[in-house]
């Protein structure tokens, strides 16, 4: 009755959460620039996409190696080929969507750490649309038969945790990886 | 009565966030060498890309297109 004066719970929870915890621990470690707990999350999602990366180099040239030996075998030529390897191109897609998504994460951190208008909300963003990709890595991963790294699942929830959901519509592409997986 | 579950509810989130950041923070900070190593990783192409783009051109040899 009287709740439609108010936002949403979840649009509360989701944007005001965030800003409160990092306001703490920008409080926590002094002000003034990103709190460690941002390098960290950074750094760390960012070696765990490599990680992935060359786990799914490995496993691709396998696979690549089966498809072609299967479509030479059934006759099928390229197309046979390309069908059979439709879930890893989508993998692929997505590795490189959430690899731009990390690399806007790292440049607003630079921006945040050299004191620019708007370093942090950049980054507050830029973390979100980075947990919006590593979803659609972790669906594309297991749509390949790819085991998901544990180290991709911990920062997935490490950076959800930390940035909310503050990713403009549209702007984590990794979204629409859904569709090839 | 209907605003205590979602009282319940937001504590929950409160604490499963705070663990995150907890556990987070006590599996140690990262170096900036850590940092510039990633960067310097990142920056350019990915393995399983360029793995993707070799894999296609040998299929279009020993296949034909």
């Amino acid at each position: 009755m009287t709740r439609s004066n108010s936002l949403p719970g979840c649009v509360v929870l989701c944007l005001g959460v965030p800003v409160v915890l990092l306001g703490l621990a920008a409080v926590l470690t002094g002000c003034g620039g990103p709190p460690a707990i941002a390098t960290t999350v950074t750094v760390r999602t960012g070696t765990a996409l490599h990680e992935t990366d060359l786990a799914v180099a490995t496993a691709l040239t396998e696979a690549a190696d089966r498809a072609i030996a299967a479509a030479q075998a059934d006759g099928s030529g390229f197309d046979g080929y390309a069908r059979r390897m439709a879930p890893w191109s989508a993998l692929t897609d997505a590795l490189e969507v959430t690899r731009q998504t990390w690399l806007a994460t790292d440049r607003s951190l630079s921006a945040w750490e050299a004191g620019d208008d708007g370093g942090q909300i950049g980054w507050m963003r830029a973390a979100a649309c980075t947990a919006g990709s590593l979803a659609a890595l972790t669906r594309a991963l297991r749509v390949a038969g790819v085991p998901v790294p544990a180290s991709i699942a911990d920062v997935a929830e490490q950076i959800t945790g930390v940035a909310g959901a503050l990713c403009s519509p549209g702007a984590a592409q990794g979204t629409s990886a859904e569709g090839h997986s | 009565m209907s605003d205590i579950p979602e009282a319940i509810a937001l504590a929950k989130l409160l604490l499963d966030i705070g663990e995150r950041i907890y556990r987070t923070i006590i599996t140690g900070s990262a170096s900036d060498e850590e940092a510039r190593a990633i960067r310097r990783v990142l920056g350019a192409e990915l393995a399983a890309v360029l793995a993707k783009r070799a894999a296609d051109a040998k299929a279009h040899r020993t296949l034909g297109t």
